[in-house]
């Protein structure tokens, strides 16, 4: 029952999108701004790069509205659009050059300490966000297409056949992608 | 590296954490799960890891002023609604301009490529400067040098 009120309203929100109606808009950026950033956070590990995307989507989509077949839904259609655009930005050779740029660090840093459980103690807190950066590191350095499976799973939570749909790629592929970010993510941490 | 599972590897783990295993399937790894300590701490790991990476990217997130957003948006939509080029370039997909640019292309490169090899330029380079002239009473002698070559022509006149 739920879904179908979301449904009317999503309906109902794209036919007044389409009409050009201003406040409309403003529902629609509201709505999913922030599960446009989390996505596009997630893929790019960049805050202000994912703002810009975002609001290239937004603009992409108020061009785009009339074209707009409500098939896939509005929401998948929006993470469809951040998707790719996230994906493209790093084909950029100059954010390439930035993204690919490590700072040097000692290789024994590289590896993730287990934290203490005493959360209020400075030094376990340094700790943990040490943990926190090089987790961070580490998924920097996954390849895009495995980072991009990682996100749409962990932020979004979405299901094997919903990423495969969004990044047209088959379900198999997925799970072994998926299983590959924890593997490599995995290996950082010490038991 | 770690001792491995001999019933499960860690991509069914992986798939389990996730549920997307068969039900009958889900039953009988989270059984296995229960008595395993190999498989347990891999779910547990592979769980840390999705924790780590949503408290770590909520974190940043929430720093995100989103407040101007959607100003933003507005502002960009507002400037490319005054941009006559960019109306007259929205016209056409943008498929038709990528074809118009390709035709171009090919159209420039065999000029280029015909003007070399059949219209054979005439050969009209001259001399670029006097290097020097002498006046005399009786003949005037200068001194020229062709432009590429740089050859060296001295040209002789007599009164």
């Amino acid at each position: 029952m739920a879904s179908n009120i979301n449904n009317i309203e999503e309906n109902d929100l794209v036919d007044r999108l389409k009409q050009g109606q201003e406040w409309a808009f403003n529902i629609l950026v509201n709505k999913y701004q922030n599960m446009l950033l989390k996505i596009a956070y997630g893929i790019t590990l960049d805050r202000e790069e994912s703002l810009e995307i975002v609001q290239d989507v937004f603009v992409s989509v108020h061009k785009n509205i009339k074209n707009f077949r409500q098939d896939a839904g509005l929401s998948g259609w929006l993470r469809r659009i951040t998707i790719n655009s996230c994906l493209n930005w790093k084909r950029k050779w100059k954010r390439r050059f930035r993204w690919n740029h490590q700072p040097i660090e000692p290789e024994d840093e590289n590896k993730l300490l287990k934290a203490k459980k005493d959360e209020n103690n400075p030094e376990t807190l340094y700790r943990e966000k040490q943990i926190e950066m090089f987790f961070m590191e580490n998924v920097r350095r996954l390849p895009e297409k495995i980072r991009a499976v990682f996100v749409l799973n962990t932020l979004e939570g979405l299901s094997y056949d919903e990423i495969a749909q969004h990044l047209r790629i088959r379900r198999g592929t997925v799970s072994s992608r998926l299983y590959h970010a924890r593997k490599i993510l995995s290996e950082s941490i010490i038991d | 590296m770690g001792k491995a599972c001999k019933i499960y590897d860690e991509k069914t783990i992986s798939k389990f954490i996730d549920n997307e295993l068969s039900s009958k399937n889900i039953k009988m790894v989270s059984e296995h799960i229960e008595t395993c300590p190999i498989c347990s701490s891999i779910a547990a790991k592979y769980n840390h890891l999705s924790a780590v990476f949503v408290q770590s990217a909520s974190k940043q997130l929430d720093i995100i002023d989103t407040g101007l957003l959607g100003q933003n948006v507005f502002e960009q939509i507002k400037r490319k609604d005054h941009d006559f080029f960019k109306k007259v370039f929205d016209y056409f997909p943008p498929k038709f301009y990528l074809k118009i640019a390709s035709v171009f292309a090919i159209m420039v490169v065999s000029l280029i490529y015909f003007q070399e090899r059949i219209i054979k330029p005439t050969n009209l380079i001259g001399p670029s400067a006097i290097v020097n002239s002498i006046d005399g009473n009786v003949s005037s002698v200068m001194i020229f040098e062709t432009e590429k070559s740089k050859q060296t022509i001295i040209w002789f006149s007599e009164a």
